[in-house]
């Protein structure tokens, strides 16, 4: 139990380092900028309180925001996909998921698809909404939303491969 | 009362969402400025800190580029320099004065820039005491930078020009009439010059330097060329693309202006506005 704690907190540490040394950097074409931070609340467990994890996700995005210097978009979207996560699990994985965690998930890879691909949409969608705040600005936002979806999506499976529990 | 106490633990998650939601919703809106300065000013000085080690070991890599550049605002100053010797003698009996000088110039590194987002900052490293002061104005070698939003002791934030509600005055160099500069959020090269009224001629290619309307920059400062521009049909304002001349993101030094006169500007405005009213 305290172990998986420690491991939250380092999870959540590392990924608030990685996202600002290193993502914040990346600017492909000109705008687009993956969050993956998000790999947090992806692949928190399932079965753990959802209570905590809305708090968390809330620190996550507000950490991130002060350290792009941002108003607090990042924090609305992140504490926003915690809060919906069990209606996106319901929904791709079915009542009940057949694991804990995605991480030891092994079986139907379009349920997963499907999750990840829902929490990044909707993540960025909210975030770049709160940033622009004007519907003058549908476009760019739907641009963005479409660009940095695709890559954090692209890096955050990369992710998930890389740290799936082998049996 | 323990109906109550139930809907709210049967509800937490929820409560604790709008709970939540509502301090976020809070810091993005600033209705606090005093939280939001000191919140602010706490991650200006961690991410200062961190971007300054991560760029110490980037402007290794740039040391060539940094050269040319500033061989060539040496050579555009030391033409300039040869221009007014010849021009005239009167150049050697102007003394620089600093105190007589109105506006007081110094350099900084910047070790943080973004210019994807809807709100752009940069954080410099000089802060309050190398005696940076917020509204101070942010030039580079090319062009006008932003605002100095926010000072630390080490560090600064500056307002970018490629940020949203920020408005700067602005004028075409050839007919001086007067707009207001923003921008749009789509590409880091391009802003939108209105407000000049359909009166004035003005043609592609134009310069547009900063008006000095306010107390923030100097009079004269080049920005940009007009790229394109629309001439409505019943009158009224033209709306002008303008390209910068600096590239804003791959800025390395800035030099920060600090306008002597300024308190003495804001001084007379508030004055004036109280008597108006």
């Amino acid at each position: 139990m305290v172990q998986d704690n420690f491991k939250t907190l380092f999870g959540f540490i590392f990924l608030v380092l990685l996202q600002n040394l290193i993502f914040d950097n990346v600017n492909l074409f000109g705008y687009s900028c993956p969050a993956v931070y998000l790999f947090f609340v992806i692949s928190y467990r399932f079965d753990k309180s959802q209570f905590a994890l809305i708090i968390l996700g809330f620190l996550l995005g507000l950490t991130v925001d002060l350290l792009q210097n941002s108003s607090g978009a990042n924090a609305i979207s992140t504490l926003f996909i915690s809060f919906i996560r069990p209606f996106i699990i319901k929904f791709s994985f079915g009542v009940n998921p057949d694991n804990i965690s995605i991480l030891s998930m092994k079986t139907r890879l379009d349920k997963q698809l499907l999750y990840i691909v829902l929490l990044t949409f909707i993540h960025q969608f909210v975030l770049q909404s709160v940033a622009y705040f004007d519907l003058d600005h549908f476009v760019l936002i739907l641009r963005n939303t479409v660009m940095n979806s695709t890559l954090t999506f692209i890096l955050l499976f990369a992710a998930l491969n890389l740290f799936k529990k082998k049996a | 009362m323990r109906w109550i106490l139930t809907r709210i633990i049967q509800y937490k998650n929820f409560v604790l969402f709008l709970f939540l939601l509502g301090i976020g919703v809070t810091l993005s809106t600033y209705r606090s400025i005093y939280h939001q300065t000191k919140i602010e000013k706490l991650g200006l000085v961690v991410s200062g800190s961190i971007s300054q080690s991560i760029n110490d070991s980037k402007s290794y890599f740039s040391l060539k580029e940094i050269n040319q550049k500033l061989l060539l605002e040496n050579n555009l100053l030391k033409q300039e320099l040869i221009h007014l010797e010849k021009s005239g003698s009167s150049f050697k009996e102007v003394e620089i004065d600093s105190k007589i000088n109105d506006y007081y110039v110094q350099s900084a590194e910047v070790i943080k820039n973004s210019f994807s987002k809807a709100r752009n900052i940069l954080i410099i490293s000089k802060g309050s005491s190398d005696g940076i002061k917020k509204d101070m104005s942010v030039i580079s070698s090319e062009g006008i930078v932003g605002i100095v939003k926010q000072t630390s002791e080490n560090f600064s934030s500056v307002i970018s020009m490629l940020y949203q509600d920020l408005k700067i005055n602005a004028k075409l160099n050839n007919s001086g009439a007067f707009g207001s500069l923003s921008w749009e959020g789509r590409n880091p090269e391009q802003m939108t010059l209105s407000d000049v009224s359909v009166i004035n001629k003005i043609a592609l290619g134009d310069t547009i330097v900063t008006g000095g309307m306010s107390a923030y920059f100097p009079k004269g400062i080049p920005i940009g060329t007009i790229l394109e521009f629309d001439k409505p049909n019943l009158g009224g304002y033209y709306t002008i693309k303008v390209k910068l001349l600096n590239n804003l993101t791959d800025l390395e030094y800035v030099y920060i202006i600090d306008n002597k006169k300024r308190a003495e500007f804001l001084g007379l405005e508030k004055q004036s506005d109280d008597g108006s009213r």
